[in-house]
């Protein structure tokens, strides 16, 4: 049967959206018994799927389509259209979430571009010049039916990603307490933090030396998970980390030449399996 | 096991004050259950802050008993008015319906269209509950580590809950963020007794669980039941939203508030029912109470109110100034209050620390960064992983706008999501925080920005494009 998948969708909507039929509450008003439709509905949907050959090809036109929109817009792009799309569907990656990634979103953005002004076009030539809108099923109802399905369908696939991404979590946390998860996050920073508050007693209050970036997340995001970890055994400066005229600890992190920072009353106690953490105390605040 | 008896009491005392003060408060009239438990729990947690709050600045220790016994004997007394009240005003309209809690009807014929309507509702539930479960599991296992909280919030909450008092603010990174938050995890952490970094986070959850009931009831008033669900479905779409609700940021609970207190001012012009409009003052007080951005919802909160209080001729002059104090005066008494307290402790300690985040900058040329704004608003909304394709859809629901604009609720959720709208516009044109909002800093924040009023869109967006049929009855 070589029937191209425009007219079977034009079938389709012939069928589904009788004018005596009430769509949207799939109700029966009168003519045509709803069961009727849905087995001829079936049936169409039958040849639609042994004629998936056509329907690949005319998905393949489109996004080829939005491939060509998209590389006129002199963005790059390292993989093909539809393995982006795809990757972006399914691959919901929680941490990158919100910081977005523009570039490789440009894709879907013109994809939904072309497949909006197609699915109009198709809709007016259905609706319109072919006088399927009734007294029911207005043009304007119909693109916000479309439109829903479209979301329903985006956060369908969207949810399959969100459950794989909690099964992988689920397998990894199995069995392990909180602070073997709280290692598991934060690894390193962590296990020195806590080791460090292992070995001192009482109250300290320290300076944050480091050669990393104060603007850049690597240090705000040392600095903050040693402060929270830390707490309440050491204490920072929390407006100005490396100034604390009463400090008798003094905690370096990526710091070259670590010794020359260290006076000669202090003494390391503790230092990370990578000897990028140091934690130094004062002799005589040491018990 | 232990644990989560703790945790039940931990809730269960807010939500047992939230629920006697709207016993109270609607003593006149009926609440459908289920927006009753949700707003009981916003309203018990928001009570709860201040009145941990009030303690702080008292300097009384904060303890399970200072904070827990005073909640619990206003709670019953509360409970006792109620009552009493009731006895003496016995009224048929206020009997509890069956199915307040469980508001579906299964049908008593088998039909197909009832079947289809049967799948398509248990579709969605399914969604719903696997997101929600999705949530919770991670409110539960998974310990904070979004930078934020660990840098800031709950850093302030351990430090409250080991001082066991609230100490000078200058100790706190962001002395001038507000304590809603910090609080309520203190709080978690002092019936605990001990300092958990998985189990502060199950606020939040229950937070979106809370909203979604309120997002549903709305909807299925506006609309019908099954338009509710979608609209929850719709909602659970964002990416964003569902990440909120397990990293332990203060963005959710200000969504919460914020849109809670416009649906319940929609709710008082509808009814005409005073209640709301306390309760409304309530939660825009608990939004200047829970993030700095608080504060300015809370005067555009205002702006609704009066337009909502004086466009039409329902109320007599005089009750309009009624009304008008009884939304003023509470939402203007926990905002007022903590900006006095706040202002007064940092300058008295160190006036080197910046009050606010904000400072105004007001120049010509700044103007011409009107284009870039417009742009990156427009990126985010359309080319960011957060919002699914909800945008797309809202423009194009919007093409009924300008039938359907007569109805109040359209009229005041659009003017609210422009006066947002606007109101970022206006922030990034004219003060420091353009970098935040349209600047290098953006990535991560406007998205955050567009999340305290995204459930606005979404009420707007169903209640638009459901179709007014001359027969829209439910099967159900």
């Amino acid at each position: 049967m070589n029937i191209s998948a425009f007219s079977l969708l034009k079938q389709l909507y012939r069928e589904s959206y009788r004018p005596n039929f009430n769509t949207f509450t799939f109700k029966q008003i009168g003519g045509i018994h709803p069961l009727t439709i849905f087995g001829s509905f079936l049936f169409k949907l039958m040849i639609l799927v042994l004629n998936v050959q056509t329907a690949y090809h005319n998905l393949l036109a489109c996004l080829r389509l939005s491939f060509v929109w998209l590389s006129s817009s002199k963005l790059s792009i390292d993989s093909s259209c539809a393995n982006v799309i795809f990757n972006h569907l399914i691959g919901y990656q929680r941490v990158t979430i919100f910081l977005s990634t523009y570039l490789r979103m440009a894709p879907i953005f013109y994809t939904s571009v072309t497949i909006s002004i197609l699915g109009i076009i198709i809709g007016y030539v259905t609706l319109v010049r072919l006088k399927f809108i009734t007294k029911y099923f207005y043009l304007k109802n119909a693109i916000g039916f479309i439109g829903i399905i479209g979301i329903l369908l985006s956060s369908v696939i969207q949810q399959t990603g969100r459950m794989t991404e909690l099964k992988e979590k689920m397998n990894d946390l199995q069995g392990k307490n909180e602070t073997e998860r709280i290692q598991k996050i934060f690894n390193g920073i962590y296990t020195f933090a806590k080791s460090t508050q292992s070995k001192i007693k009482g109250q300290h209050h320290a300076i944050f030396l480091s050669d990393l970036d104060h603007t850049k997340e690597l240090y705000m995001l040392s600095f903050a998970i040693l402060k929270y970890h830390l707490y309440p055994v050491v204490t920072f400066n929390i407006h100005s980390p490396e100034n604390n005229p009463d400090h008798d600890t003094i905690i370096l992190i990526k710091k070259d030449y670590p010794e020359k920072y260290l006076p000669d009353d202090y003494q390391i106690i503790e230092t990370s399996n990578d000897h990028q953490m140091i934690c130094a105390v004062r002799r005589n605040k040491i018990k | 096991m232990n644990e989560l008896i703790q945790i039940s009491i931990s809730l269960s005392i807010p939500i047992c004050l939230g629920y006697c003060i709207l016993s109270y408060l609607f003593r006149r009239s009926t609440l459908c259950s289920l927006t009753k438990l949700a707003l009981s729990y916003g309203l018990g947690l928001g009570c709860l802050s201040i009145w941990m709050l009030i303690l702080g600045i008292l300097r009384l220790p904060l303890t399970t008993y200072s904070i827990g016994f005073p909640l619990l004997f206003i709670s019953f007394v509360l409970a006792t008015l109620t009552y009493i009240y009731k006895k003496n005003h016995i009224n048929p309209n206020t009997q509890l319906h069956h199915n307040d809690l469980f508001p579906y009807k299964f049908p008593l014929h088998v039909s197909f269209a009832s079947i289809i309507k049967i799948i398509v509702l248990l579709l969605f539930l399914d969604f719903i509950c696997l997101n929600l479960f999705y949530t919770f599991w991670y409110a539960f296992n998974m310990p904070i580590f979004a930078y934020d909280a660990i840098a800031t919030i709950a850093y302030k909450a351990k430090v409250i809950w080991t001082h066991q008092q609230l100490p000078d603010l200058n100790v706190f990174p962001h002395p001038s963020y507000p304590l809603f938050i910090p609080f309520i995890q203190a709080w978690i952490g002092f019936n605990l007794n001990y300092w958990s970094d998985q189990y502060i986070n199950i606020i939040f959850p229950i937070c979106l669980t809370s909203y979604l009931m309120i997002h549903y009831r709305f909807l299925s008033e506006h609309t019908n039941k099954t338009w509710g669900l979608l609209g929850c479905v719709i909602l659970l779409s964002s990416n964003l939203l569902t990440y909120h609700a397990g990293i332990a940021y203060r963005d959710l609970f200000l969504m919460y508030f914020n849109c809670v207190t416009i649906v319940l001012l929609i709710q008082w012009s509808n009814k005409k029912d005073s209640s709301y409009l306390i309760l409304a003052s309530f939660f825009s007080g608990f939004t200047t109470f829970t993030k700095l951005e608080g504060t300015a919802y809370f005067l555009i909160h205002i702006v609704i109110f009066l337009f909502l209080n004086f466009k039409d001729n329902v109320f007599y002059l005089k009750k309009k100034w009624f009304n008008l104090a009884k939304f003023i005066f509470p939402s203007f008494i926990i905002c007022f209050g903590y900006h006095l307290f706040k202002i007064m402790t940092l300058f008295a300690n160190d006036t080197s620390i910046p009050l606010e985040k904000m400072e105004f900058e007001f120049s010509l040329e700044k103007l011409a960064l009107f284009p870039t704004i417009i742009k990156v608003f427009l990126i985010n909304l359309f080319y960011s992983n957060n919002w699914n394709i909800f945008w797309f859809l809202f423009l194009i629901g919007l093409i009924h706008l300008t039938k359907k604009f007569r109805r109040l609720e359209i009229k005041i959720l659009f003017l609210s999501l422009l006066s947002f709208f606007c109101l970022y516009i206006m922030v990034s044109l004219f003060t420091t925080n353009y970098i935040w909002i349209a600047g290098e800093k953006s990535a991560t924040g406007l998205s955050r920005l567009f999340l305290h009023f995204f459930p606005l869109a979404v009420l707007l967006l169903v209640i638009l494009i459901y179709p007014e049929l001359e027969d829209t009855s439910d099967v159900f």
